[in-house]
């Protein structure tokens, strides 16, 4: 490449820092906001493998019992009796250290049979078992998390499980041996598995045997072996099956933050058409010294690739940024809706920045290819006018809907292949999106005629002028135009989306919660009752003065032949019935629960596993596998990953477990609620923490958990608000910028700068509010998608549309402050300015 | 005449005809025009505006294609080579004066002057030490740092000029080179004509309706109603 | 300028960083050590102390006596296939005592099954005399949960399937040994020819100075045995005589004691002979220095301090561990008239697991009353190797 070429390049972006500026912010906000998803993602999916893989060690099956844990006996017999080795017995669970804010993975192990699953748990890594095994209540943390708590071995370590307090002594201190290592162990805490089992309330029973299994034929001796009650699987089908869970959530947030490239790509366009326009007479100069199409070409696509590549270095360093901030939204609404996780750090993956690097440049140059074309086929001459180019964008404008048109329907025809592919919706989403914002020329060419005799009214001569520039610059307002509408319609969609959602949620927690106060141990993860309620606080409880009524709910995870699943037990209370909003099936399947094989399933559970009334789930019991008919599909919004309904009666004759996880209690006639909460409280026995909420209590706990859950997502909708401020800011801006001979002439003309800076806002203003306006009919499109399509594939939910006017007016607020804003510093500059300066300026 | 009639042609346009859309019409702009220039000498080409000088040189400089008719520079006929060919073609052997000075307003004077040298590749200290000494010869070697918008018009077009020479063209193409310039600067401009591209023997064909271009001319033609015809000065109205 | 071989450069710089970034690694498994709470080990205190002579009662105390540290049932003995092929064999059980008795911590209410302070530990050896092969193995577990115990009546001492127990419920004996690794394995029944013998006052065997310092000592000095061995695959039906100890003591080392030597003899005259010294860390002979002599009826004559001479003949230095330790002896014990000359059958029957220590066959010949005599028996020797610990501390 010609050196003089890009020297000429170089000192054009130079000579115009606000454009060049902006268009790297611009690239750099996508960029950022895709690396620092993906690092947030990625570093949760590390955490939680690395801690999988900390606690499943080098074992290649596991034996699990049904519901909640594995008969020690089945250990006994397969070690001892079968000769199956190694074998390693484990309890698991989850404790909270009170002193270290956090929650520990705790591996209650055997450290004898250790050795050849978990070399840190075992006897050789050094563990004393005089103190470790013989004394229990003992415990092992790592290094690090020892010295951050300032404890020592011998030192006590109060922890929390279930709701209950308890104390263990710092048996010893798990120094790693590498870097993976130390982060892996700085959340578990290994105890032995005595201790396990009397934390946990887990006597008699295992959470899992480990297994190396090397060969088929001892995979299937093994399975011979197994009582009816248990089964073998593979370690890392657990492992995938958990990670799953998560993968729609953060595939959505993927998506969003690509919204976010998509809005910068526009702002890139922007900046390079404006520029390759603005630049038409020199390229046509060029062309005549004989300078070829190809090198015309090449040298937009490298400044485009310079502003690409500067975007993407800022890109990344603000991402690696921002992910520290979005990896703790997204950790804390993995805790609040699928497991308990500890992220300690940010995973910096080489993948990820060199994925958002090449996004970064590809859409760099992608948002180019248009403009450069344009560069290239713009003739070889010595004397040009712009307005041949403005003529052939409006020219084209017709062409160019009728692509959008086209487009629009291929995304609408995509969205209607069945499936529940979300790549797919997503795909058609874009289309949707790029299809409407090519039906953008025309429309503002017809608005700006429609709208011109209103800004004469309001403002005459000038604001029939600003109208009226709309047009005449159209090759490069379109553009601008089309990115605001794009950003500030994904924010319309995400809001619609969000808000519909919450007011789903609102009306169904209405109808769910028909008790008065519901009683609960403290659970670790919001949406799931994974801790038990002591026996004598139940029965003191359904005893106490003013309870008139009471059931119970138990919430387990058993073992199905789609999988595991959360399945509940439910004592029939009074209104039992209508606290469940049947989706299919009818009300005899009320009097069906509570005697026979029947269960009913919450929508995502069906949707999930395509199962439908009349089909049947296979449930591992402790009476074996045992086949249960789906009664009934009820709406739930509690959880995305699906939840199976059993009647308590028919519960307990498959499953040996009197356990309760929840009491929900009725007030009698003519109680104060808030009273008898009052009065329940002080029944608490000591040792264990339990939760009374009124009904309104936890209506009110679980919206927040629900607005919780949603931070990461309206953080990503105000990064992309932003996104398109700056790319509106930018687009205007430079739109103004560059006509500043016009506006020298108009000075020249006598304009005061008062005049001209209400020509400049007028002009950005009416921007502004066409984008606004166009915005809404997108964003509302954008909406439907969301919440009937991507919503119901990703999660199974069925949600209630819910438009509010504000975020509509909200809408039309941002792009018209933006537009404005926008015009302030170009009139600024324009009215201090000489005009024969820029008169005189080529 | 100071060009050597027996000398070998420069520039041979035969039956060259041009004419473009307007709205429902079409207006032919050259209509079977055939000229032959031969090497050193200096052809002015006057003509009204609208006349089709420009268009005529932009066919003769490849820019644009005739419907009809062939351009022959030196051996090659420009008619029957492709767009990226004549773009090479160009760059190589064609010198180009605008009348809008045209300089790359990124460019110093000094880049501006090598330009046409990078294009081609040709970078050796001769063809540096060639090329600025024509910024010497227009006397503008103190500028050579310069930005081209700090400079005055005339100071432009001689700039212009020593680029359009800077790469030892077959052929220099002018046009209206002294259209947006006064008188006394414009009579600078001519004088840096006659001497560097007249008085040193090279080709040059300038387009224009400056009456007083006639005296660095060898030859004077006057393009109207699509065809060339020997200039009369009493056919003509003074401009 | 050569703008073209910059942009190669860069491009081949960048090919070579994502090359480098992507470039798959294999994770590498979760390693780690723990530093243990060294002030949370405790020592003696709190333990039942072997502190004077207690009437046994039996078949109780063929059973566990938790509260003392450490108790073992040591089983060894020498036997041949019908083709004279000849094999020694071992299997002991170890019960350890991790904490004293009545800790605060074991007076917890503790709920789960695993909770336990007793930590078994099995030691099976086969040696194959004709190979001249040693094969160890070892077993840890948790003395609960079903996975390892001890108790009598019925007696039965096990560490998961490894077992040692009373044939017919009622009696202690006789009694069947299983136990299999991977490699080699036993399954034996032995029955007692004499009377069980309890060393120095009814059972009360001091080793030091101090009246904690000492064990009880029950021994069968002569069972006869009739079982299987297998080597690698291959069965091996034998017969031969086996010898039991059953000890427990809770600090039966005093300071400076470094390890011992131990010798179970059985003489083809019908008597048995149990000697050992212990080793000072200066390499001198300990007074406690102990013995019994089993007559062919079962009587016996407890040894003392000087009643024996130990001498070394011939030594053997250990590959695995470096240890040198005596291979050939000359016992004599003037008090019984006996003069004996014993040797190890083969040099290489060091126990290598989770300590090192020597339990070797041996073959006797020598001089009882002045008529020759001719004997097999075990050697038992400790502290010898650097690394060893201490299997019976």
């Amino acid at each position: 490449m010609i050196a003089s070429l890009w020297r000429s390049s170089l000192r054009y972006l130079w000579s115009h820092p606000w454009l060049f500026g902006l268009s790297v912010v611009g690239v750099a906000m996508g960029v950022a906001m895709v690396v620092s998803i993906d690092l947030a993602n990625v570093s949760a999916q590390e955490a939680f493998e690395l801690s999988a893989e900390t606690v499943t060690g080098r074992a290649t099956h596991q034996v699990r019992g049904a519901g909640d844990g594995l008969d020690e006996a089945v250990y006994r017999q397969l070690r001892i009796d079968h000769g199956v080795r190694p074998a390693a017995p484990v309890v698991e669970g989850y404790a909270t250290v009170p002193d270290a804010g956090r929650t520990f993975q705790v591996l209650g192990i055997d450290p004898i049979a250790e050795g050849p699953f978990r070399a840190y748990a075992s006897q050789d890594a050094g563990i004393e078992l005089d103190v470790f095994m013989a004394r229990g209540q003992t415990a092992l943390i790592a290094e690090p998390v020892a010295e951050a708590l300032s404890r020592a071995p011998g030192d006590t370590l109060q922890v929390r499980v279930g709701g209950r307090d308890r104390a263990l002594i710092i048996a010893g201190l798990l120094a790693a041996d590498d870097e993976r290592s130390r982060q892996a162990l700085e959340s578990v805490m290994v105890v032995d598995i005595s201790t396990a089992q009397e934390l946990f309330e887990m006597r008699g029973r295992l959470s899992r045997v480990d297994l190396i299994v090397e060969t088929d034929a001892e995979r299937d001796r093994i399975e011979g072996l197994l009582p009816e009650s248990a089964r073998l699987d593979r370690s890392e089908a657990r492992t995938e099956t958990v990670e799953q869970m998560t993968r729609a959530f953060e595939l959505n947030l993927q998506a969003l933050s690509l919204l976010a490239l998509v809005v910068g790509m526009f702002l890139i366009y922007n900046t390079m058409t404006f520029s390759v326009i603005q630049r038409r007479p020199l390229i046509g100069r060029l062309r005549a010294l004989g300078v070829t199409r190809r090198e015309i070409w090449r040298l937009i696509l490298g400044e485009a690739l310079l502003i690409g590549a500067l975007g993407t270095v800022v890109g990344l360093a603000l991402g690696l940024v921002l992910a520290q901030g979005l990896v703790v939204l997204v950790t804390q609404t993995i805790n609040d809706l699928y497991y308990v996780l500890t992220v300690r750090e940010l995973t910096i993956d080489a993948w990820t920045l060199t994925k958002g690097a090449l996004l970064g440049l590809g859409a760099t140059l992608l948002a180019t290819v248009w403009p450069a074309r344009e560069a290239t086929n713009a003739p070889a001459s010595t004397v040009l006018q712009r307005s041949a180019a403005e003529t052939s964008t409006r020219e084209a404008a017709p062409r160019l809907a009728l692509g959008g048109v086209f487009l629009g329907l291929l995304g609408g025809g995509l969205l209607l292949i069945p499936g529940d592919s979300i790549a797919l919706s997503y795909a058609a989403l874009f289309l949707l999106i790029i299809g409407f914002s090519l039906l953008i020329p025309l429309v503002i060419t017809g608005m700006a005629t429609g709208l011109r005799p209103v800004m004469d009214r309001l403002f005459g001569l000038i604001g029939r002028m600003a109208a009226r520039g709309v047009v005449t610059t159209l090759s490069r307002t379109a553009v601008a135009i089309a990115a605001l509408v794009v950003a500030v319609a994904a924010t319309v969609g995400v809001g619609i989306m969000i808000d519909s959602f919450r007011g789903t949620v609102e009306v169904w927690l209405e109808g769910q919660l028909q008790a008065d106060v519901y009683v609960q141990p403290p659970s670790l993860v919001f949406r799931q009752a994974d801790a038990t309620l002591d026996a004598g606080v139940v029965a003191t409880f359904r005893a106490a003065e003013g309870v008139r009524d009471a059931h119970t709910v138990r919430s387990v995870h058993v073992e199905t032949n789609h999988g595991r699943s959360e399945l509940v037990a439910i004592e029939f209370g009074p209104s039992t019935e209508d606290a469940y909003r049947i989706k299919e099936g009818d009300a005899s399947v009320w009097d069906r629960l509570g005697s026979e094989p029947v269960v009913i399933v919450s929508e995502p559970y069906a949707y999930r596993h395509d199962v439908e009334v009349g089909d049947t789930i296979e449930i591992q019991t402790d009476e074996g596998r045992a086949p249960f008919e789906v009664g009934a599909v009820y709406f739930d919004y509690a959880s995305d990953l699906g939840v199976i309904t059993i009647g308590r009666p028919v519960y307990n004759q498959y499953f040996e477990d009197d356990a309760v996880s929840g009491l929900a209690l009725y007030t009698a006639e003519g109680q104060p609620v808030e009273g008898l909460v009052e009065r329940l409280r002080r029944q608490v026995p000591d040792g264990q923490e339990v939760i009374i909420r009124s009904n309104q209590g936890l209506r009110e706990a679980s919206l927040e958990v629900f607005d919780r859950t949603f931070t990461v997502t309206v953080v990503l909708r105000l990064l992309a608000v932003l996104v398109a401020f700056v790319g509106v800011l930018s687009a205007l801006m430079a739109l103004q910028l560059e006509r500043s001979r016009e506006l020298a002439v108009l000075r020249a003309n006598g304009m005061t700068p008062r005049q001209l800076w209400q020509y400049v806002t007028s002009q950005t203003g009416v921007m502004g509010l066409m984008a606004g306006v166009l915005a809404v009919p997108l964003g509302l499109i954008l909406a439907t998608v969301l919440v009937y399509v991507i919503n119901r594939r990703s999660f199974g939910w069925t949600l209630q549309f819910n438009v509010t006017p504000e975020i509509l007016l909200q809408a039309v607020g941002l792009a018209l402050v933006a537009a404005l804003l926008a015009g302030l510093y170009p009139s600024y500059k324009m009215a201090q300015a000489n005009p024969a300066d820029a008169l005189r300026e080529e | 005449m100071a060009a050597d009639a027996t000398a070998p042609p420069q520039v041979q346009l035969r039956g060259l005809t041009k004419g473009y859309q307007e709205g429902e019409q079409f207006r032919t702009v050259l209509d079977d025009l055939n000229l032959t220039i031969t090497k050193g000498e200096m052809v002015v080409l006057l003509g009204r505006s609208g006349a089709g000088k420009s268009t005529l040189l932009n066919l003769i400089s490849g820019i644009d294609r005739a419907d009809a008719g062939e351009v022959i520079l030196g051996d090659t006929n420009l008619t029957t080579q492709s767009e990226h060919a004549r773009t090479l073609f160009r760059r190589e052997h064609i010198g180009f004066v605008f009348q809008s000075f045209n300089l790359i307003p990124t460019l110093t004077v000094e880049e501006n002057i090598l330009l046409p040298l990078e294009l081609n590749q040709r970078s050796s200290s001769e063809d540096r030490d060639r090329a600025l000494h024509f910024l010497e010869e227009v006397g503008l070697r103190d500028r050579r740092s310069t930005f081209p918008d700090r400079l005055s018009g005339g100071e432009q077009q001689r700039v212009a000029i020593a680029r359009a020479l800077a790469h030892d063209p077959l052929l220099i193409l002018a046009d209206e080179p002294t259209g947006n310039l006064d008188y006394e600067t414009g009579q600078q401009v001519l004088d840096v004509l006659d001497r560097l591209v007249r008085q040193a023997g090279r080709t040059m064909l300038v387009a224009t309706h400056d009456h007083d271009l006639r005296a660095v001319a060898d030859r004077v033609l006057f393009l109207q109603g699509g065809t060339l015809d020997v200039y009369d000065p009493s056919s003509v109205p003074a401009s | 300028m050569g703008y073209r071989s910059l942009w190669i450069l860069l491009g081949l710089a960048l090919a070579l960083g994502v090359a480098w970034v992507l470039w798959p690694t294999e994770p590498t498994p979760i390693e780690g050590r723990v530093s243990p709470a060294e002030a949370l080990s405790g020592d003696a205190e709190g333990f039942l102390r072997a502190d004077g002579p207690r009437e046994l009662s039996f078949p109780e105390d063929h059973g566990p006596h938790p509260g003392y540290r450490t108790e073992w049932w040591y089983y060894t003995g020498n036997v041949e296939t019908a083709e004279g092929r000849r094999f020694g064999y071992q299997f002991t059980i170890f019960r350890n005592q991790l904490t004293p008795p009545d800790t605060a911590a074991a007076e917890e209410a503790r709920t789960s099954d695993w909770a336990t302070n007793q930590l078994f530990l099995a030691h099976l050896a086969v040696g194959d005399v004709e190979n001249e092969q040693h094969y160890g193995a070892e077993r840890f577990s948790r003395g609960a949960a079903g996975l390892a115990g001890a108790q009598s009546p019925p007696f039965r001492v096990w560490l998961e399937d490894w077992t040692m127990a009373a044939v017919d419920g009622a009696d202690a004996t006789p009694m069947r040994l299983t136990a299999h690794d991977d490699d080699f394995g036993l399954d034996l029944t032995v029955d007692p020819l004499k009377p069980k013998v309890l060393h120095g006052d009814r059972g009360y065997d001091p080793k030091g100075a101090d009246p904690g310092n000492a064990s009880y000592y029950v021994t069968f000095s002569r069972m006869a045995t009739e079982g299987t061995l297998t080597i690698n695959g291959e069965a091996f039906d034998v017969t031969g005589e086996s010898w039991m100890d059953h000890e427990w003591s809770t600090s039966a080392l005093m300071e400076g004691q470094v390890g011992w030597d131990w010798f179970s003899v059985q003489l083809d005259n019908g008597y048995d002979l149990m000697y050992y010294e212990l080793r000072e860390e200066d390499g001198s002979r300990s007074p406690y220095t102990s013995g019994t002599v089993v007559d062919p009826e079962g009587n016996t004559v407890s040894l003392a301090e000087g009643d024996g001479v130990l001498e070394v003949l011939d030594r053997w230095t250990s590959p695995h561990t470096g240890g040198t330790y005596p291979v050939r002896w000359r016992l004599q014990i003037p008090k019984a008239d006996l003069d004996l000359e014993i040797t190890s059958v083969f040099p290489d029957q060091e126990m290598n697991v989770s300590t090192s220590y020597y339990e070797g066959a041996i073959d006797v010949a020598g001089q009882h009353a002045g008529v020759e005599v001719q004997g097999r028996g075990f050697v038992e020797m400790t502290g010898y190797a650097e690394d060893a610990g201490q299997p019976r501390f």
